[in-house]
């Protein structure tokens, strides 16, 4: 199917407004008319399944219909432009711009190396038979790829990170969740992972490798110094 | 290749220099999770990703941005270009053995954005 000149987004959010409004179907949304016309004979005579299923010859939409007939969402498979964009801006030079298609393009090839990196973690977890993959994998994962020269200064930030999460000295006390990570919500949903997992591991270190966060009462850095005085 | 790690990993133990609390990473980690959980497949004997490692891949992405972005940009500047169009992220993506993957990416980039 050709995607006309409004683009893939164009298209997305006619079939949005078809599926919700399939009988106020509005002309004016088709942007070029020969194009489209296929198109637009099919969402005025057929059944609303149709716009259902992704019917595009995109490779990669195939690995969506697969999962479901539903289309993944474009905030589903990316990252969020903005972000992309303004990381992106960090590394050019303050006068210079960037085109929108590049920015979207950019958006794209971050998802997709996501899911390189990923499969070959994944690969590695599967050769050794584990379920869950770790930041080690990740790592591994960089080297096998072309990356390595990324590893050091990953391998700096996960020191960091795992510092963060077992509760510095820096931190105050009682709280459990001292470092704020950008998403909220991921803190809840790993923890339900990290103890539905935790029901198959023994030891608690295999547990805060599973994402259960521990917390640790905050003890002065002289254990005995609450004590009283020792008497020889 | 150059190394965008660098000057980036200044920034993010700055950071940590404070007493505020630490922003880990400037992406979603929803997001991405859920990137990683689409690649792993439904079928996959592979199911679950720790938090650590979705913070590395959080991590490795931002140096991916930084590096393509950085290359690119030569390429903006040689054309004597202002603006980074995807022409140029299509040369990079060309000239650059690290982001050989990245090449059928455009061919179905094409059929999204034209």
């Amino acid at each position: 199917m050709w995607i006309g000149e409004g683009g893939f987004r164009a298209w997305h959010s006619l079939v949005h407004h078809c599926l919700f409004q399939s009988n106020s179907f509005s002309p004016g949304i088709m942007d070029s008319a020969s194009e489209n016309e296929e198109l637009g004979a099919t969402f005025l005579g057929e059944t609303p399944h149709y716009l259902v299923t992704e019917d595009t010859e995109d490779s990669r939409d195939g690995e969506e219909t697969d999962r479901s007939n539903v289309v993944l969402r474009e905030q589903d498979r990316f990252l969020p432009i903005a972000n992309v964009a303004r990381l992106m801006k960090k590394s050019i030079p303050k006068t210079g711009k960037i085109a929108k298609d590049a920015r979207e393009c950019v958006q794209e090839c971050v998802s997709e190396f996501v899911s390189f990196i990923t499969s070959e973690a994944s690969d590695r977890c599967h050769q050794e038979k584990r379920k869950t993959i770790n930041g080690e994998d990740i790592l591994f994962a960089m080297s096998s790829l072309g990356f390595d020269n990324y590893v050091d200064p990953l391998k700096q930030y996960l020191q960091k990170y795992r510092e963060a999460m077992k509760g510095d000295k820096s931190l105050s006390m009682g709280e459990p969740y001292p470092i704020s990570i950008s998403n909220g919500e991921m803190t809840e949903e790993m923890l339900q992972e990290g103890q539905a997992q935790g029901t198959q591991s023994t030891s608690a270190a295999d547990l805060e490798q599973e994402g259960v966060i521990f917390t640790y009462a905050p003890v002065s850095a002289d254990p005995l110094s609450n004590n009283t005085e020792f008497t020889m | 290749m150059p190394n965008p790690a660098e000057e980036h990993s200044e920034e993010f133990f700055e950071d940590s220099e404070d007493d505020a609390p630490v922003k880990l990473t400037q992406l979603p980690l929803a997001r991405i999770k859920r990137i990683m959980k689409t690649a792993l497949g439904e079928d996959s004997s592979v199911k679950l990703i720790n938090k650590e490692s979705m913070f590395v891949v959080a991590q490795a992405t931002e140096l991916f941005i930084a590096a393509i972005a950085q290359e690119t940009a030569k390429i903006t500047h040689t054309n004597k270009k202002k603006t980074m169009t995807m022409q140029h992220l299509i040369t990079t993506i060309k000239e650059s053995e690290n982001f050989a993957f990245l090449e059928g990416t455009m061919h179905s980039t094409n059929g999204r954005i034209r």
